[in-house]
């Protein structure tokens, strides 16, 4: 979307555009599995047939470069932290991060001696929608990801911004 | 040739068996399936048999909440706390002075400026519940579920918004209690937990 992304003026036919647009992303955001720690069995639980992902639209894939969002789930380490970041720039446009779990979200039990952990990923990629849960239950996992449908589905990726 | 339309017999049976399968899981929906609609339904919590009776023990993984009506700024849960996620500051308030009582009737002594709980660190191991000597700290849900109903889902946007402050102490009231006349015991007393 470089090509379209900001270009127009707000009138009523990009504000359409726009809707289905962001519509259609919202309700296909197709996730790129990245299980670091515990926090991965839940996201396996959630992606099962109980509660069942592709429900809303989400597909696990296994590379970057077919992925939306990117569920990081589980203990971000130092050396971990630099393929997130590489793999979060693999990913194409428009790319979302959730962050799941304590140790995602801000180095967990380890923030304070954890010498080796990374004392959240908004270090590195930025984070549109944090689950808190220790790990988080799947149900928890999916209302994050309802809210990260409703925050794309509130974009407007064609009209330009007001500077 | 036989072969051949037994090939195509064969092909079209086979799927119209599968498609009736589907077809009749179509019709079951909400009979048989096990997929939890989430939004719309949610399981109740597990009645798990780990030795203890249930109603006494708050065993619950859900968000943590203070009453602060009844804190009396002990310290015992910062200091149960694996992980240092609850934070609390207190002034000493000067002698004589009357500032409440809990609902077991003990004596407020300190006055609670600072109750934050980083709900991103916690790791909702329950270990700040027990030692609470007024049972003000707790997870929702459990014991206290008809005054605080059980709360999971609490995701935000911002990670700010994971920091729960609980303190209800107004800058009047800390004013009024750090700048008395009594020159003995204005001092604040913090310790970092």
């Amino acid at each position: 979307m470089g090509l379209l992304e900001d270009k127009f003026e707000d009138n009523i036919i990009v504000a359409s555009f726009d809707k289905i647009l962001s519509w259609a992303r919202s309700t296909s955001p197709w996730f790129f599995q990245f299980g670091l720690a515990c926090c991965a069995i839940e996201l396996m639980a959630t992606g099962a047939s109980r509660h069942d992902l592709s429900r809303i639209g989400m597909i696990p894939r296994s590379s970057p470069r077919q992925a939306d969002v990117m569920i990081v789930a589980g203990t971000v380490t130092m050396k971990m932290a630099l393929r997130i970041k590489k793999l979060y720039e693999q990913m194409a446009d428009p790319k979302y991060v959730i962050s799941m779990g304590s140790c995602a979200t801000s180095g967990g039990p380890y923030w304070q001696y954890g010498y080796h952990v990374l004392k959240g990923v908004d270090i590195v990629v930025p984070v549109d929608v944090y689950v808190p849960g220790c790990p988080p239950r799947p149900e928890s996992l999916i209302e994050g990801l309802i809210k990260l449908q409703e925050k794309i589905l509130n974009e407007r990726p064609l009209t330009k911004k007001a500077a | 040739m036989g072969e051949y339309l037994q090939n195509i017999w064969a092909s079209i049976s086979s799927s119209l068996v599968g498609m009736s399968i589907t077809l009749k899981h179509l019709l079951l929906i909400r009979k048989g399936n096990v997929t939890l609609q989430y939004p719309e339904e949610k399981w109740p919590r597990p009645e798990r048999n780990i030795g203890f009776d249930h109603k006494d023990y708050n065993v619950i993984r859900s968000k943590l909440h203070v009453d602060m009506d009844d804190c009396i700024g002990c310290y015992k849960c910062a200091r149960a706390c694996p992980v240092d996620c609850i934070k609390i500051e207190t002034i000493k308030v000067p002698k004589g002075t009357d500032i409440g009582t809990t609902s077991n009737d003990t004596k407020k002594r300190l006055l609670v400026t600072r109750f934050d709980i980083d709900m991103t660190e916690c790791m909702y191991c329950n270990l700040c519940v027990y030692p609470c000597p007024e049972e003000c700290i707790f997870m929702t849900g459990g014991p206290n579920s008809s005054k605080h109903p059980i709360d999971y889902e609490f995701s935000e946007y911002n990670r700010e918004g994971l920091m729960y402050p609980f303190a209800t102490v107004t800058q009047e009231e800390i004013d009024r209690y750090t700048d008395s006349e009594t020159p003995e015991k204005p001092a604040e007393k913090e310790e970092t937990a």
